[in-house]
């Protein structure tokens, strides 16, 4: 009588697998299950450069020679560095002026495919060209458009706009430089915006558009107040990305200009990078290279904080 | 949409995101901790070990060549060597058919790795940080300074090729033996010199090519009224820009830093009158597309026919009797003007250097050495039309520097070879005002409008950052 109990506890005891299935099944280890590999990824191509990058920065590594610890020091040569104050401000300048004339130009070439007309797809298609070309390539062929000897920019302007005289040196000079690196960005950033903002403008309701037509609403008023608010969270995240690719933004620079003539277009990453690998000295490329992280954690902070502050 | 749907009721987001984050956190702090504790250990552990394997290998090597004059050496595996792609490509086949060539013999697998000439340089860093890459790297100017622990010592081959053939020239050693140690072994010079079109010069008077600076910016004003101006590049690139200005300073009696290597020197009343003089040049005889200018651009504009004369190696010349270019009779070359203190010239050279982390050290040395001998070396600078000058003297003997009496003028320039950061040792300082392109835009902005005393002062103020970092 007294075995019964105890052979059914047996029979009910789960097996080693259910147990394991069960264990599984709880939240927390699942979680992390799934969680590893994303989490392994990270450490080892995020943290482990971005903490090595640190590390660097604090040191006076030269190509070839170990380095010493020696605190903020290269930071504070960075801010007493004439070039470097150039670069902050050249990379302020660039990405500001690129992503306002991105956003509005990709605004409006948005809110045109998103009319009916014939072969739209088509052109969807082909205005994303920019995009898709590896800037490289394309920005070569903006080097060839802007050179003083074939520029078609010049032939332009001398066979059909009739210009006389010297023509402008489109890489040569300081300011024209900043303003062709800055065109160049526009035009290959533009498509980005225009597609992932016509994405956003096919989720507005019809239905809100017809409505606002009854009560009256003329075009502008349904684009500020129905439009606009619907794809603002999209253009959130658009502006966002597009700031941090043009503040961070290498080859194209390089190739036109490789951050001349007299560092008018030296942005961060050229200049770390020419301190670093041109100059050898490692820790103080490294320091230049991690200014940009505060800067951009504030920009994603502030964008972060009115997106939440949407979706509330 | 559907993934929130779902997720909601099993692990509130919050909750997941949280969990999230924390690990992340976790992780890179471990990632710091190894960061900060293994890496400074770890990295100067290496590098020790690379200086000793390196010392050993060098050391074995210099056995093996010893013993190996009467047996053959035997080798394996494979060698890769990283060069730029030079402005004569019928050199560079040449290279490329030697190497297949020592690489049949002794059963090695070459690979010659040729990029832009300004790309070397960020890829050398690379491989050399990354203790991976290629086994030679054909550097630049002072390159063996910057990067003395990372290479072989090459003292073996250097002495041997010295003794045989009648040593290198000056500044080439000074770039190639650190602290007393050969670490490079110098393979060429590729000197710059005017190149220019007689007709369009005789048409504004001038018989031959300016002798002074003064004439230059007289017979400079003619060629700019005339729509053929003289051009040169103040753009930052490596080979033309570096090679016209160091030389105008220098010229000029200007420098950057005294004999000491320490004490910048800049600041000076020659400085001054090469930067004025730099700047008239600018606005009467240049335009200012030259600020843009890379080490390319001056070839196109010539062989486009858009400018009469520009500082150059032999590539212009020899690119458009190659095209058979209706003005290839046309062109003539000429030596650099002179300024008050003669003639000086930063030459772009280059030199092999046998990486320490290489694993196939032997062979490397051994290829560095064979390419130096006659029956190769000879091949490779007639291959290159004279484009290239020798290291060695006693190749001074090659035929392809007399054959064309067009191409003579480049190795008179070799005599006014100067290091860069002259009269200074070939430091790391010197690299890095170099690297910054100090000197250059110190011309381009006052070519710019900035005064010349305070383009000066500038160029000061950062030239004593690089030289005296300690000093406040």
């Amino acid at each position: 009588m007294a075995v019964q109990p105890q052979r059914l506890e047996e029979a009910y005891r789960p097996s080693a697998l259910t147990r394991l299935r069960s264990f599984l099944d709880r939240e927390a280890v699942f979680a992390w299950i799934i969680l590893t590999p994303a989490l392994l990824i990270l450490a080892l191509f995020i943290a482990y450069p971005f903490v090595l990058g640190i590390w660097l920065s604090l040191t006076d590594k030269r190509a070839s020679v170990p380095g010493n610890f020696i605190g903020i020091e290269n930071f504070i040569k960075d801010v007493q560095d004439t070039i470097f104050q150039k670069t902050v401000v050249n990379t302020f300048v660039y990405t500001a002026v690129a992503t306002v004339f991105k956003l509005i130009l990709g605004l409006a070439l948005a809110l045109l495919m998103n009319q009916p007309f014939r072969g739209k797809n088509l052109v969807r298609a082909f205005v994303l060209l920019p995009w898709i070309v590896p800037t490289v390539l394309s920005t070569v062929a903006w080097q060839w458009m802007f050179d003083p000897s074939y520029s078609v920019l010049n032939w332009t302007l001398k066979n059909w706009l009739g210009w006389s005289g010297a023509f402008p040196s489109w890489l040569g000079d300081p300011f024209l430089a900043l303003c062709c690196v800055i065109a160049v960005n526009i035009w290959r950033g533009v498509p980005f915006f225009a597609i992932s903002l016509l994405a956003g403008l096919q989720t507005v309701s019809l239905e809100l558009y017809e409505a606002s037509a009854i009560d009256g609403a003329n075009p502008a008023q349904r684009f500020w107040h129905i439009t606009l608010p619907t794809i603002r969270p999209v253009l959130t995240i658009v502006t966002l990305f597009s700031v941090v690719w043009t503040f961070a933004d290498f080859q194209l620079v390089y190739v036109l200009t490789r951050g001349g003539p007299l560092n008018s277009t030296q942005l961060f990453a050229t200049y770390a990078y020419d301190t670093a690998l041109r100059g050898g000295q490692i820790g103080l490329g490294a320091s230049i290279a991690l200014f940009m992280f505060p800067i951009l954690a504030v920009v994603v902070f502030i964008i972060q904080r009115s997106l939440r502050r949407e979706a509330h | 949409m559907s993934d929130n749907v779902d997720m909601t009721p099993r692990i509130p987001r919050r909750k997941f995101l949280k969990r999230a984050g924390l690990a992340a956190a976790g992780l890179t702090l471990g990632a710091a901790g190894l960061a900060a504790c293994g890496d400074p250990t770890s990295t100067s552990a290496t590098s020790a070990t690379t200086a000793a394997s390196g010392s050993n290998a060098g050391t074995t090597a210099a056995g093996v060549t010893a013993a190996g004059a009467s047996t053959t050496k035997q080798f394996s595996g494979e060698l890769r060597l990283l060069q730029w792609v030079s402005f004569v490509p019928a050199a560079d086949e040449e290279f490329k058919r030697q190497a297949d060539e020592w690489g049949k013999k002794n059963n090695v697998k070459v690979t010659i790795e040729a990029i832009p000439g300004n790309e070397v340089q960020p890829k050398t860093v690379a491989a050399i940080e990354a203790k991976a890459g290629p086994d030679i790297i054909q550097m630049d100017y002072n390159w063996p300074w910057l990067y003395e622990t990372a290479l072989v010592d090459m003292s073996k081959e250097y002495n041997d090729l010295k003794t045989k053939f009648g040593g290198f020239f000056p500044f080439l050693e000074g770039n190639s033996v650190v602290n007393g140690t050969p670490r490079a072994i110098p393979y060429c010079v590729v000197p710059g010199a005017w190149v220019y079109r007689k007709s369009w010069f005789k048409e504004v008077g001038a018989d031959k090519f300016p002798e002074t600076w003064d004439q230059f910016l007289d017979v400079g004003k003619k060629l700019k009224a005339a729509n053929h101006p003289m051009l040169q590049t103040m753009g930052q690139t490596f080979g033309d820009s570096p090679g016209m200005w160091y030389s105008f300073l220098w010229e000029h009696g200007g420098k950057e830093v005294m004999e000491d290597g320490k004490t910048v020197a800049i600041n000076s009343p020659e400085t001054l009158a090469a930067v004025e003089k730099a700047v008239t040049i600018y606005n009467n005889v240049f335009t200012p597309d030259v600020l843009a200018w890379d080490d390319n651009s001056n070839n196109k504009a010539f062989l486009a026919e858009q400018i009469s004369a520009t500082l150059n190696g032999a590539s212009i010349y020899l690119t458009s009797k190659k095209q058979n270019a209706p003005f290839a009779n046309d062109l003539a070359h000429a030596i650099q003007p002179a300024g008050p203190q003669g003639r000086a010239a930063t030459q772009l050279n280059k030199t092999h250097a046998v990486m320490g982390y290489s694993k196939n050290v032997d062979a490397a040395r051994d290829f560095v050495n064979w390419i130096m001998q006659p029956d190769q070396y000879n091949k490779w600078l007639e291959a290159g039309g004279a484009y290239s000058i020798y290291s060695l003297k006693s190749y001074d003997s090659n035929p392809v520097y007399t054959k064309d009496p067009n191409l003579t003028v480049f190795k008179e320039t070799i005599q006014y070879g100067r290091n860069v950061g002259w009269p200074g040792p070939p430091s790391q300082a010197a690299s890095q005002a170099f690297s910054k392109y100090l000197i250059v835009n110190m011309f381009a902005a006052a070519a710019k409008g900035k005064a010349p005393k305070d383009a000066i002062a500038d160029t000061e103020a950062e030239l004593n950052k690089i030289y005296n970092p300690n000093k406040k």
